[in-house]
């Protein structure tokens, strides 16, 4: 019994995906987001999609959230009061003094989530290396409690200097506030993050303070309307550094969900990647509104240890999803120095496109698509029939100011968001010394398949992947999430024989604190995993490091194989190595534990001939051909469609240029590669 | 000596011949093609580099040059080394025979003051990008700050002349077709005081010019070389255009700026200095002629800095927000006096340069302001607030160096409040985290906290400076590069002056020494503590319209104390007395 129901909410539309274990078949619904309750929306599509059976006989339920995300951008969340070490009042607010936008003379940025008067000094001082300098005033302590109560704070966030080095002084603060009477919950940096950086820490700290109330109001809500749903199997949320958790833990740890939704599409593409044999990808996720990309090698998302979201730094582990504001909704225009230009402005749900024929009147990469007969009639999802003639028309104040007819105006307009998207596939790909062009373009949401071509061709990779349920591919992606517990510790010190033995030492304790918050999962099929994060002495920035290590998470290496480690890792992201000596910077302790496996595909067999053929502009021709259109339901296991050929599906369309071969693949996929 | 001749600095010209073959789109698909190329750049650095002054601090400018010399494209790094750039590498080239004297796999290290435009520290490191292995294209450029050149300090206030400032590298090949030569390798690292961060650093910038040209040629391939030719003289254009648009708003006329050095480095006294911009149509000339000679101390300012300052104050004025290319230079003339402190001759000191051009760049905008208030932001803490630091650590007897500028008081505007942060000049620069600082260097840090009432009063105020005390655990010695500490930063409209910079030295017996600004090698014994006071800003508007609420809430949030609002708010007060 391993069926299982992922919840992906959208800012439009709230996707379920259900994969019923004995068929091995995948059901998809859309309904619509209810951004004051997400919470009712999910539930809805719950009920609208699956018999009480289908809930009953569930194991999971995996849900990708945006709410604490949401919560950062509305600035809606908990009234929270800081304490800080004293003369460290402002860490929050003077940042590390740079600028957003450093070409506007009159960027400021945004008020800080605490405002001064909460963030209340406290007399303590740890020194970097952990030893007491001054010890702590609880009278202190006492104060800023008075203060907080008049002023009915919801939570309090504790965040000292250097206390990655030593808790105790956070410790002993919240002890005492607890003495006070305070009854709100409470977060310690030392617990937060582990690492060193007081902007970063104060900064995360103070983000699971403010999200804390919401997200475990929200999770509470949705856990009980699944219970009374009739569903008895875990529930499980995504984190932002890959992987899932669950629910009570979520709530624990909140700042862990705030890319919880974003990351659900990379890491559907790991598991695509590491199931169906097809090699590495950089994924290609182009929504409405926003293209995401990410870089999975060896069947993984790449992970960062730092994440930025709202101007504001996150220290914990972030797959590296990396986005931009370029969708199908991009709107384009004619600049004041005269250059055409694409985004990041879009026109959403509403009035979408000027196609939607609801009030758009500004010409989108949706709208410059269709122009080009790129969506065939123009049937797509959610019931909307695109109308070329209003594409035309909105189109044609920029085909005046450029000199153009309006098809050059709209090739003009993909061309300059293939570009754009490439451009930061280029960067987050070369940036890890990996090459585009041994790479497959994975392309999917709604309009990813239909720029699969373009894309594939900017960037020379071997050929464009799009996986079954492109259009849906996030939310499906939640449903091979692995559930997963990580943390990190800071403790610099020289790479030899006794560093490597303090850094077991320091390592089994994680684990052990990291059990002790897993209550979930098979025990048989966990497993343990060791980054280290180094550098050269005398660096600043470091890499991270994968470690083999035993069942018990205790490193297997020694230094000299450490090292080469490092070194290859190194030279592989920067070309160049050195002589110094290498430092430890951070130990990283994760434990895995996989759901178990799903089958991808269930493809049905036979070739679906092509129904009909419209008019199309070929890139690679640069003329109108007509292109064969076909359903992409009617295709099997080793089909082949020659281009040019468009193929529609429930919520995207492949674009399948002239000179370009798709083949079904065993998992459903269609491998798309010149002839 | 001086002379009374006037040299007008422009723009690189237009290409004679039209561009041809060029569209609106694939001009924005290469525009945007390449300031990824730089950004690849910056990145490889940040990520490779030694000192802190170029990871964490990001003092260090990416960029890519045409072969006429024309910017490319840069990253967001340092502004008063983006505008200096292609000088560097016109100096760097000459230096090193020509144009013809390169071949493909070579890389250039300049450090001539007069070249680059900066101290010699600021290294620049040049690799020439061949097409084919035949084709000169353009060049790949970093200048970056390294901790220690083997001057006569690693960081001065008071040279007399360049030689005293740092050794001087005049475009030579550290990599001759791909080899690195190893004599200059070692003959460098003999003349620094931190060979190990300085070996490291060039390793970086040779990582980043080489990731630089990969990126490069992968866009020229794409397009063909005349394509792209064609294409950047199309996006040249449209930077031109840009920046024209912003002036056609400004009435014409000739609007003069005064601005003021606290002394030279060397001599007491004070050196005031005008700059003028003058707006024709969509021309603009920044006028340096009336500016006093050269000066016997460090505060001269190289002609490519002075360029730059006044490419940066435009740009960022009049840029759209965007990254600059040559184009947005192109309406910019600079008139300096050869012979004049904005454009000395070797062998003057400057190894301040920067700091009369960021004074420099609040000073247009105090012209500008004359024409438009409300185009401009009214002064900031109008400093870099540099401390460099350095000693020799007791535990290890190992050579530790660190430096950092700090946060100002940004002025207010017509838009709102100023904030906290960085000069302009410096705008993509950040300082250490405290922690990160304790970590390395024998530091306690008693205090990063806003200075309350530092900020100018106004309809609009300033952001607040900020106090920085550093308690020393070990002897240290410190080089305090700190300017304007007589003048506060200017109010506009009837805004008020903020609180000017300085600092003190407060010894482990609890006494102070004198308040100082500019200082060399002071030694800061274990056990005192360095306490730097940074400058806040000009306010905007008169106070009297300062909204009562604003007031209210400045008060209850600590920003100014309530004396400090009766002074200048009586109105917010007004209602409350009459009770």
């Amino acid at each position: 019994m391993v069926s299982r129901i992922a919840i992906d909410v959208g800012g439009t539309f709230t996707d379920l995906v259900y994969y019923e274990d004995a068929s091995t078949r995948m059901h998809v619904t859309k309904v619509p987001t209810t951004p004051e309750v997400p919470e009712r929306g999910a539930l809805a599509a719950v009920s609208e999609a699956l018999s009480p059976n289908e809930v009953c006989d569930s194991a999971y339920f995996l849900h990708g959230t945006t709410v604490g995300l949401n919560s950062l951008l509305q600035r809606v969340g908990a009234r929270v009061g800081l304490l800080c070490t004293s003369g460290f009042r402002d860490v929050l607010e003077i940042r590390r003094g740079d600028r957003d936008e450093m070409y506007n003379l009159f960027w400021a940025p945004n008020p800080p989530l605490v405002p001064r008067r909460l963030r209340l000094p406290v007399t303590e001082r740890i020194r970097a290396d952990g030893s007491v300098h001054q010890p702590l005033r609880p009278e202190d302590v006492q104060a800023a409690y008075r203060t907080f109560h008049d002023e009915e704070v919801d939570t309090v966030a504790i965040a000292f200097l250097n206390s990655f080095a030593n808790p105790s002084h956070e410790l002993l603060a919240l002890e005492t506030l607890r003495e006070c009477g305070f009854d709100g919950e409470v977060s310690l940096s030392h617990k937060v993050s582990g690492e060193y950086r007081e902007y970063e820490r104060t900064t995360t700290t103070i983000i699971d303070a403010f999200v804390r109330p919401r997200m475990t109001l929200y999770l509470a809500e949705l856990e009980a309307g699944m219970q009374e749903a009739g569903f008895a199997g875990s529930l499980l949320v995504t984190r932002s550094g890959g992987g899932s958790f669950t629910f009570p833990e979520a709530c624990e740890r909140p700042f862990e969900t705030i890319m919880s939704g974003p990351v659900a599409g990379a890491e559907g593409a790991g598991e695509l990647a590491r199931q169906s044999g097809i090699g590495d990808f950089v994924a290609a996720d182009v929504g409405g509104t926003s293209f995401d990309t990410s870089l999975i090698v060896g069947g993984r998302p790449k992970l960062l240890y730092e994440g930025n979201v709202v101007g504001l730094p996150v220290q914990t582990p972030w797959v590296d999803v990396r986005s931009i504001g370029a969708g199908g909704g991009s709107v384009a225009y004619v600049d004041s120095g005269g250059l055409l230009r694409v985004g990041p402005r879009s026109a959403g749900a509403v009035p979408g496109p000027a196609a939607y024929g609801r009030g758009g009147t500004e010409p989108t990469v949706t709208d410059a698509a269709h122009i080009l007969g790129m969506l065939g009639k123009g049937n797509i999802a959610h019931d909307i029939v695109l109308d070329r003639e209003l594409s035309r028309t909105s189109m044609v104040p920029i085909a005046d100011r450029l000199g153009f007819s309006v098809e050059q105006s709209a090739r003009g307009v993909l061309r300059i968001v293939a570009a754009t998207m490439s451009n930061l596939m280029r960067e987050i790909t070369t940036e890890q010394g990996t090459d585009p062009r041994d790479l497959w373009l994975l392309a999917f949401g709604g309009a990813g398949p239909l720029l699969g071509p373009l894309l594939s061709d900017e960037l020379g990779t071997r050929g464009i992947v799009v996986p079954p349920h492109a259009g849906n591919f996030s939310a499906s992606g939640l449903l091979g999430a692995d559930l997963v517990q990580a943390s990190a510790r800071t403790r610099m010190m020289r790479l030899s024989e006794d560093s490597v033995g303090l850094a077991n030492r320091i390592l089994a304790e994680m684990f052990e604190e990291l059990d002790a918050r897993q209550q979930d999962g098979n025990q048989e099929l966990r497993s343990r995993h060791v980054g280290l994060d180094m550098r050269y002495a005398g660096q600043e920035h470091s890499i991270t490091v994968d470690v083999a290590s035993d069942r018990s998470g205790r490193m297997k290496w020694n230094v000299s194989e450490i090292r080469a480690a490092f070194t290859q890792d190194y030279k592989r992201a920067f070309m160049v190595t050195m002589e110094e000596a290498v430092e430890i910077v951070s130990m990283r302790a994760t434990i895995r534990s996989p759901l178990p496996k799903r089958e991808f595909g269930a493809v049905a067999a036979g070739l679906a001939g092509e129904t009909e053929t419209a008019q199309a502009w070929s890139f690679d021709c640069g003329e109108w051909r007509p292109f064969g259109v076909l359903e992409r339901g009617g295709l099997g296991e080793g089909d082949i469609v020659k281009g040019p050929a468009i193929v529609l599906e429930q919520t995207t369309t492949t674009y399948l240029d002239t000179g370009h071969l798709a083949r079904v693949h065993e998992t459903g996929c269609l491998i798309i590669t010149r002839e | 000596m001086a002379s009374s001749s006037t040299l007008v600095y422009r723009a690189a010209a237009q290409r004679e011949s039209p561009p041809a073959d060029t569209d609106p789109v694939t001009t924005e698909v290469v525009r945007h093609s390449l300031n990824s190329a730089a950004n690849h750049i910056k990145r490889t650095l940040v990520r490779t580099a030694f000192s802190p002054v170029i990871y964490e601090v990001l003092d260090f400018a990416s960029a890519i040059y045409d072969p006429h010399l024309r910017l490319l494209a840069q990253a967001p790094s340092l502004p008063l080394f983006m505008g200096t750039m292609n000088f560097c590498v016109e100096a760097a080239v000459n230096c090193a025979g020509g144009v013809d004297a390169l071949d493909p796999g070579d890389i250039l290290l300049h450090t001539d003051p007069y070249g680059t435009g900066s101290h010699p520290q600021d290294a620049a490191v040049i690799l020439p990008v061949f097409l084919n292995d035949e084709i000169l294209v353009g060049y790949t450029a970093i200048k970056g700050h390294w901790l220690d050149i083997g001057g006569k300090e690693p960081y001065s206030t008071d040279t007399v002349d360049v030689f005293q400032e740092g050794t001087i590298y005049p475009g030579l090949k550290i990599f001759k077709r791909g080899q690195r030569d190893e004599e200059l390798f070692r003959m460098i690292l003999a003349n620094t005081r931190v060979p190990k961060m300085v070996s490291g650093d060039i390793n970086a910038q040779v990582a980043g010019v080489l990731a630089g040209r990969r990126e490069l040629l992968r866009v020229i391939e794409r397009y063909g070389l005349e394509k792209f030719q064609d294409c950047v003289e199309a996006m040249f254009d449209h930077g031109e255009a840009i920046v024209r648009g912003f002036f056609e708003k400004i009435p014409d006329g000739r609007y003069v700026g005064q601005g003021e050095m606290d002394n030279n480095g060397v001599e007491p006294q004070r050196v005031p200095f005008e700059v003028a911009v003058e707006v024709k149509g969509s021309n603009v000339r920044v006028d340096y002629t009336n500016t006093p000679d050269a000066q016997a101390g460090p505060i001269n300012c190289p002609l490519p800095s002075t360029v730059s300052a006044s490419r940066v104050a435009i740009t960022m004025l009049a840029g759209g927000g965007e990254a600059p290319c040559e184009g947005h230079f192109r309406p910019i003339e600079v008139a300096t006096r050869p012979g004049s402190m904005f454009h000395p001759s070797s062998p003057s000191p400057c190894f301040l340069y920067g700091w009369p051009a960021l004074q420099s760049i609040e000073v247009i905008y105090n012209a500008i302001s004359k024409a438009m208030p409300e185009a401009v932001p009214a002064c900031s803490g109008g400093d870099l607030a540099a401390l460099v630091w350095w000693g020799v650590r007791e535990a290890t007897g190992e050579p530790w160096a660190d430096g950092s500028p700090h946060p100002v008081g940004a002025g207010a505007h017509i838009g709102g409040d100023g904030a906290t942060m960085m000069h302009a000049a410096e705008a993509a620069t950040r300082f250490s985290a405290t922690e990160i600082w304790e970590a390395k260097n024998p530091w306690l840090l008693e205090k990063v906290e806003f200075a309350p009432d530092s900020c100018g009063a106004g309809k609009f105020r300033s952001g607040l400076g900020i106090d920085l005390h550093f308690h020393m655990l070990e002897d240290s010695f410190v080089t305090s590069a700190i300017e304007r500490s007589y003048n506060q930063p200017w109010g506009l409209k009837g805004g008020r002056c903020g609180r000017a910079n300085s600092a003190r030295l407060r010894f482990a017996d609890g006494s102070y020494g004198d308040r100082f600004a500019k200082a060399t090698r002071l030694k800061v014994p274990k056990g005192a503590t360095l306490e730097l006071f940074t400058a806040g800003g000009g306010g905007y508007g008169p106070p009297s319209e300062r909204k009562v609420e604003a007031v209210i809430d400045d008060i209850r949030e600590g920003y100014i104390s309530e004396g400090h609002a009766r002074e200048n708010y009586p109105h917010a007060f007004a209602q409350e007395d009459a009770a």
